[in-house]
């Protein structure tokens, strides 16, 4: 199945599946609403037709001013098929529901989309930096992260006169 | 039984085992790395152990982070190329390629037949050569010096081989948006043919010297077992998943670059020395991979006598892609390479996310230390085959 | 006392000599002060002695492995690169001497040498080789006790590794430390069991008399069907004491760093390094004097003692390059298998070959079985 039948497919069966997306190029997606995204995950993940037992990415998206979009690549095995999955989130509030428990492959990927990004993954068991040390200030993959000057005395701006 | 019932028991049991009651033992943490001979690079493993057993692990990783995925959101799309190489840096060729077939999917570009060519033979003798790594490391892990050096060996012929055709011997940038550099030089495919004789040779060699060694097979069979359900649970790719005996290879089951023209086996794990996706098996799978390599690329040279085109497809300078996103998984050596990027319509990318299939294999170690004695988690680590500069990116 | 030693006579002999020339009589120095001045100046050239075999070793160590490993080895430091140690000897020598902060001082700095002690020491009781004429081993301490020293003194060179593991406050070496204590210990047993045999078929404890019964080619490895069995418990066992690969779990590279020595440096490390060396010649030597003839090459040597001094070097030199060999090619077992090999293998093993040894001996089973073949 193509991304559009899964969505046809999905859509009556249960709630929370919004729309799908056609870009100019490239590949479609299907839209969740972030306040059933967890329900929906575990219908991906068991439904017979479906059997998306992978999950191969988590991808934070900033969209400045306007929304926060958590991306989902999934993977069937049984079927060979994949689908990108994406929740919207509201600009004030980076918080989706974690799905550690649906694709335990999505623990770290969720970490690192938090420490990067910082979106919160809400019911993470360990919902800490992982790539950037534990002290390290702000969210590098925002749009609008300001690079620090030093870390822990180590100077980033480099001396003119080298 | 409930979960901490089980737990009771198995305290229980260990006990009787350890005659407790007679001797207080104490646990005790332990880092593992970040400078640690074998963590394959600056891994940190944070080990709670009793005694030699590990109770507890959790991987500590990120000291190698670039934060690659922002160089890309400031570079323009040719100019991240080169910084592929240096996240896989024993399989460059490789992540090369994923990233040029991503840019070129987000901008509808079409690959001359001799670049495909030329391409596939590029990433399989780098898969050979990566393997090789694989199977020299594994050894240094299991405490044999000997086969690493073999592998290097015959590594150093590959990278003289890389070197002839790019000019390079670690981070290639070969493979390019829109093809490849540079076709290959006058006598390259018979130094390569020449290789893959002598190498198949020596592959039997390694297999006396090693992967039949009854000590090795001791040390690598039945530690670290994953089933199917946690390959899957755990986002596992690669030889890590085709170890637990599931076929499953990108190459063959969503081919890219034409892979299906070629004709060549995808081996998967047997339990042949103990249980089925045990450490071993994903030794064996390597090993076996670097055969099914050397026979695509002989196949690929075939193909290429007669292969159109030039090495290059015409590039524009400035690439511009249409708003709009794609993500494209190649089979690396290591598992599955997904590139994802986002296109606002600028010359650079909008947002690139670097799926590193080592990133998710490593991911299971938490769930496969415990229990494990400290010689086994070396050896679980090792047969990950984890490079951490795809870790951290 | 000097009647007991043919090395220490020597060294008694030499320095009456020297004080002869300058007119001074040797017996004016108290007995109990020459004993001292005799006892160093053996323990001197033994010490030097495996100081430099050791440096043979490691070239030779350094050159095979270069082979097996299809590369050159070290090759530019004097002819065939055998200078090359003594230049690792100096940077050794050269290098800081580092004591973790939280390391206990004096164990961390008294370590090393017990370590190295305790296998010197044992090489007082091994005879290099064997005079004819009077029927003596020449050796440093000629005792009746001779390989029951040589075990009681090496069983002392596990406490200088746990003390090195403990000294050192990390983790890695306790680790190692730990493993070594547990393994040299278990391993000793199959070691002495397997040792008893050619003692009870010489019927003597001394290495001397051991030489003494097998010249003429009449060694040990066929005197008894167990015998070769015997060698292979005491070679493995052997391998397992001086913490050689299979066996090198106390230092195990990829796992525990680099074991009970992680943090020595320098000097001290070197001990720790000539110490496996030392231990390893030690073992061949037991092994060429108790299964192999000792200085006996079928009797062509004839009585001559320095060609029975040079075929034993040239035996211990035969062990030492098989040991490089092990080493080079096989992986490392888990200390689990290392406990199962020693106590569920070798040590019941050992058992069975001392009893069917004894039982062979007591009744006479060679000669009958060879009167049985004679008979017409």
């Amino acid at each position: 199945m193509n991304t559009k039948e899964i969505f046809e497919d999905i859509q009556g069966r249960i709630s929370g599946v919004v729309s799908i997306e056609e870009p100019e190029i490239g590949d479609p997606w299907i839209q969740i609403d972030p306040a059933q995204w967890h329900d929906v995950a575990l219908f991906l993940r068991d439904d017979e037709k479906l059997r998306f037992n992978m999950c191969l990415l988590v991808t934070g998206l900033d969209w400045p001013d306007e929304k926060w979009t958590v991306v989902y690549h999934l993977h069937s095995q049984e079927h060979n098929q994949r689908v990108t999955i994406k929740v919207d989130l509201p600009r004030t509030e980076p918080i989706v529901d974690s799905v550690h428990d649906v694709w335990s492959a999505a623990n770290w990927h969720e970490r690192e989309t938090f420490d990067l990004m910082g979106i919160e993954f809400r019911g993470h068991p360990n919902p800490t930096r992982i790539l950037c040390p534990d002290d390290w200030v702000g969210h590098p993959l925002r749009k609008d992260y300001e690079f620090p000057t030093e870390y822990r005395g180590i100077p980033y701006e480099r001396n003119e006169k080298i | 039984m409930s979960e901490r019932e089980i737990r009771l028991q198995d305290d229980i049991d260990r006990d009787v085992l350890i005659g407790a009651g007679d001797i207080a033992t104490d646990e005790m943490y332990i880092n593992m790395g970040p400078q640690h001979p074998s963590t394959h690079g600056v891994l940190r493993v944070l080990l709670r152990t009793d005694g030699e057993i590990v109770t507890e692990a959790h991987p500590h990783i990120g000291y190698l982070h670039r934060c690659a995925e922002k160089i890309g959101e400031c570079l323009d799309y040719v100019k991240f190329q080169p910084y592929t190489d240096r996240m896989d840096y024993l399989a460059a060729m490789n992540n090369n390629l994923g990233y040029a077939m991503v840019v070129e999917s987000l901008a509808g570009l079409e690959i001359p037949e001799r670049a495909t060519l030329l391409r596939i033979i590029i990433v399989e003798l780098n898969r050979i050569a990566s393997h090789l790594i694989a199977f020299g490391t594994y050894g240094l892990d299991s405490g044999a010096m000997t086969p690493f050096f073999h592998a290097w060996r015959e590594r150093e012929e590959m990278l003289t081989l890389f070197e002839k055709i790019c000019g390079a011997r670690l981070t290639y940038n070969y493979v390019c948006i829109g093809g490849v550099v540079n076709d290959a030089p006058e006598g390259w495919k018979d130094k390569v043919l020449d290789f893959l004789d002598r190498f198949e040779k020596r592959w039997t060699e390694y297999n006396n010297l090693l992967s039949y060694n009854r000590i090795f097979i001791r040390r690598s069979a039945n530690i670290g077992v994953i089933t199917p359900e946690e390959c899957y649970d755990y986002g596992l790719t690669g030889p890590m998943l085709r170890g637990s005996g599931i076929s499953w290879d990108l190459r063959r089951d969503r081919p890219y670059l034409g892979y299906d023209r070629f004709d060549f086996d995808v081996p998967v794990g047997q339990g042949e020395m103990g249980t089925l996706g045990d450490c071993w098996d994903r030794y064996w799978v390597r090993m076996v991979e670097m055969k099914e390599s050397a026979k695509i690329v002989r196949q690929a040279f075939d193909l290429l006598e007669t292969a159109e085109g030039s090495h290059k497809a015409k590039v524009p300078k400035v690439f511009k892609p249409k708003v709009g996103e794609a993500y494209v998984g190649i089979e690396n050596p290591r598992g599955e390479l997904g590139f994802y990027v986002l296109s606002d319509g600028s010359k650079n990318a909008y947002r690139l996310r670097v799926r590193g299939p080592s990133f998710c294999n490593l991911s299971i170690l938490e769930k496969l230390l415990p229990g494990t004695m400290i010689a086994d988690a070396v050896m679980v680590i090792g047969s990950t085959d984890i490079v951490l500069g795809e870790v951290d990116r | 006392m000097f009647e007991q030693s043919t090395v220490i006579r020597a060294i008694h002999s030499t320095f009456e000599w020297l004080l002869g020339l300058v007119g001074v009589d040797i017996e004016i120095i108290p007995e109990s002060i020459r004993v001292v001045l005799y006892g160093l100046v053996a323990a001197g050239g033994l010490m030097s002695g495996i100081a430099l075999s050791v440096m043979l070793y490691v070239w030779m160590e350094r050159r095979i492995a270069g082979r097996i490993q299809a590369r050159c080895g070290p090759n530019r430091v004097g002819p065939f690169g055998l200078l090359q140690t003594l230049a690792d000897t100096f940077k050794l020598l050269r290098k800081e001497d580092i004591i973790p902060t939280g390391a206990n001082k004096f164990l961390f700095a008294f370590a090393p040498m017990i370590v190295l002690a305790g296998v010197v020491a044992a090489f007082a009781a091994v005879p290099f080789s064997y005079d004819t004429e009077t029927g003596e081993g020449i050796m440093v301490a000629d005792i009746d006790l001779g390989i029951f020293l040589i075990t009681s003194i090496i069983a002392t060179e596990v406490i200088g590794v746990i003390m090195a593991g403990w000294a050192s406050n990390n983790k890695w070496s306790l680790y190692g430390a730990m493993r070594e204590a547990a393994q040299v210990v278990s391993y000793e047993i199959p070691l002495g069991l397997s040792v008893l045999v050619p003692v009870m078929i010489v019927g003597s404890l001394s290495l001397a008399d051991a030489t003494a019964d097998q010249l003429g080619g009449n060694w040990l490895l066929w005197r008894s069907p167990f015998m070769p069995v015997v060698f292979f418990i005491f070679y493995v066992a052997g391998l397992a004491g001086c913490k050689r690969a299979p066996f090198d779990l106390p230092e195990a590279e990829s796992e525990l760093v680099a074991g009970f020595h992680t943090e020595y440096s320098g000097l001290r490390f070197s001990f720790f390094f000539m110490e496996e060396y030392a231990s390893m010649t030690l073992i061949s030597a037991i092994g060429a004097i108790f299964f192999f003839g000792g200085g006996d090459l079928f009797g062509l040597q004839g009585d001559s003692a320095i060609l029975m001094f040079l075929i034993l070097i040239v035996k211990i030199l035969i062990s030492i390059s098989v040991m490089i060999w092990i080493r080079w090619t096989l992986p490392r077992l888990r200390v689990d298998q290392v406990m199962t090999l020693g106590y569920k293998v070798l040590t019941p093993l050992a058992f069975f070959m001392l009893l069917g040894a004894t039982i062979w001996d007591l009744t006479d089973a060679n000669e009958r079985i060879l009167g049985f073949l004679r008979r017409p």
